[in-house]
């Protein structure tokens, strides 16, 4: 949050001194040419809608990391310095208002040290059992995507796991069992076997592409499930196809296509078509 | 009459730098020497403010890093839907346009209101209430889809069941904080148009004497307002 270094449009320095000194019965009045405002505005709606690209065009790891910080800080100095007319107090307030965050850097920093212990306990102590059901949700999301990518190997997934960033939250421990059980995470599912692609964000879409169902004709064995509240197309997977191939879920999804948008979004009373086994 | 302090703005030019720091806190009074009562209050409730802000992103980012449940997607949660097509972050990128307007026209009112204009004063705080209600309104929706969907604070269909809690805190606390502001800059509107700041009429609560110093004071407010939603943007929305 560097006022000094936020441009300012020429003569706004002078025009401050004028009005500080011009000025009777305001003295503390801050007058600036409206063009200024108008400058700092536009600046913001750039800013803004640089940071809103940054997520439309997919950037990711370090990059996007620090593109967003930056632009960040960038609109809250402009903020700072011109609309909040920081930039032409004097110091004595500059100070006791900009220093006393700087604190929170440090906490930031205790904070995110303590958060990584407690990430590496939770997988240390919880992390065996969901760890093994951890690759095999992934061999299940591979095998299920036999028609599609073959060039990825559980292997390579689980490295790639392994590698993935510290802000992306690292796959395995309790996912499975509780979280479908509270709150029914069938896109859990897909964020899980999703954050082992390289990007570490946004990669359900990823598995999404990988995922192609191939179409089966053998519709003898196909069922017919009415939807209940609280269900979600992870727990019908893994009702019919039993414990463990909830990520097949998908395959509920590519034969519901017409009447789901999102695996996520289903209503209750809709009839789903549930597609047999795979082979 | 605040003639006392209000002097002390005109007096004998002083030093800037470390010079001037030094001497304005070890001088008699008053530390703040460009800041009249109100602003350096205002300020230092701000600043206040800013721990609470700091805590709640605080939070968020703990539970973030140590859960060993992937986090939810914004890129997949927040989708607005016009004519069947969807567009990721788009209904937040445009609460984040509503409020940056909402910020453009109150620093106009600031500058107006110096200027002692009365009337673009008040119809500038007007359209700056209006921004921000709007951006509350556009907050409701966010809201009602995702609540909807199934977002709790206990749990979501997506993943970490802690997005819900940090969801809901962060958004309803900052949206609290708008609604206050719009409840404040319709109270400053009215006074702006019956002249209060003009007649330096006092306030009903406070009994302090009006001043456009005022609609500054608001303003600070109003900036803030925009400068955590920047914050909750960043780091919430896009990281």
């Amino acid at each position: 949050m560097s006022i000094h270094a936020t441009p300012m449009a020429p003569g706004a320095e002078a025009d401050a001194h004028a009005a500080l000194t011009g000025q009777k019965v305001h003295g503390a009045s801050q007058q600036h040419p409206i063009r200024l405002y108008l400058w700092v505005w536009g600046w913001l709606f750039v800013l803004s809608a640089c940071s809103y690209l940054v997520d439309y065009f997919g950037l990711q790891g370090m990059l996007r990391w620090s593109l967003i910080l930056l632009f960040m800080v960038v609109k809250a100095g402009l903020i700072v310095a011109v609309f909040m007319h920081m930039a032409w107090e004097r110091l004595a307030l500059v100070y006791a208002i900009l220093v006393p965050p700087g604190a929170v850097l440090l906490f930031v920093a205790i904070m995110a040290f303590e958060s990584d212990y407690t990430h590496s306990t939770r997988i240390t102590y919880f992390g065996r059992e969901a760890g093994s059901g951890h690759t095999e949700m992934l061999e299940s999301a591979v095998s299920g995507s036999k028609t599609g990518n073959p060039a990825i190997s559980p292997g390579q997934l689980k490295k790639e796991a392994e590698e993935s960033g510290p802000g992306a939250s690292k796959p395995g421990a309790e996912a499975e069992g509780r979280q479908v059980a509270t709150s029914g995470g069938s896109a859990a599912a897909i964020e899980e076997a999703g954050r082992a692609a390289p990007a570490g964000r946004t990669t359900a879409r990823a598995v999404t592409g990988q995922n192609e169902v191939a179409a089966t004709s053998n519709t003898a064995e196909w069922k017919l499930y009415t939807l209940k509240p609280g269900d979600t197309l992870w727990k019908i997977a893994e009702a019919v196809y039993g414990r463990g191939h909830g990520a097949e879920y998908r395959r509920i999804f590519e034969a519901n296509k017409q009447l789901l948008s999102d695996p996520s979004r289903i209503r209750p009373g809709r009839v789903l078509r549930i597609p047999p086994p795979p082979a | 009459m605040e003639t006392a302090i209000t002097d002390s703005l005109e007096g004998p030019k002083r030093a800037g730098g470390w010079q001037g720091f030094a001497a304005d806190w070890s001088s008699d009074q008053r530390a703040f020497k460009s800041a009249l009562w109100g602003k350096a209050m205002i300020w230092i409730f701000l600043l206040s403010d800013t721990f609470i802000f700091s805590c709640f992103l605080l939070s968020y980012m703990t539970v973030r890093m140590s859960t060993t449940v992937p986090w939810p997607d914004p890129g997949e949660i927040f989708i607005l839907t016009i004519g069947g097509t969807k567009y990721p972050l788009l209904l937040i990128a445009i609460m984040t346009m509503i409020l940056i307007s909402s910020s453009g026209t109150m620093a106009m009112a600031v500058n107006f209101g110096y200027r002692r204009d009365r009337v673009k004063t008040t119809a500038l705080l007007l359209t700056t209430a209006a921004f921000g209600a709007t951006f509350v309104g556009t907050q409701a929706f966010e809201w009602t889809t995702l609540i909807l969907e199934g977002v709790r604070p206990w749990g979501n269909p997506w993943g970490a069941a802690q997005f819900g809690a940090c969801f809901f805190l962060i958004t309803g606390f900052h949206g609290t904080h708008v609604t206050i502001g719009v409840i404040f800059l319709l109270i400053t509107a009215r006074k702006a148009w019956r002249g209060d700041f003009d007649r330096h009429a006092r306030g009903f609560f406070t009994s302090r004497k009006g001043d456009y110093e005022n609609v500054e004071t608001m303003g600070l407010y109003w900036h803030f307002v925009d400068l955590v939603w920047v914050f909750i943007f960043a780091l919430f929305y896009l990281w």
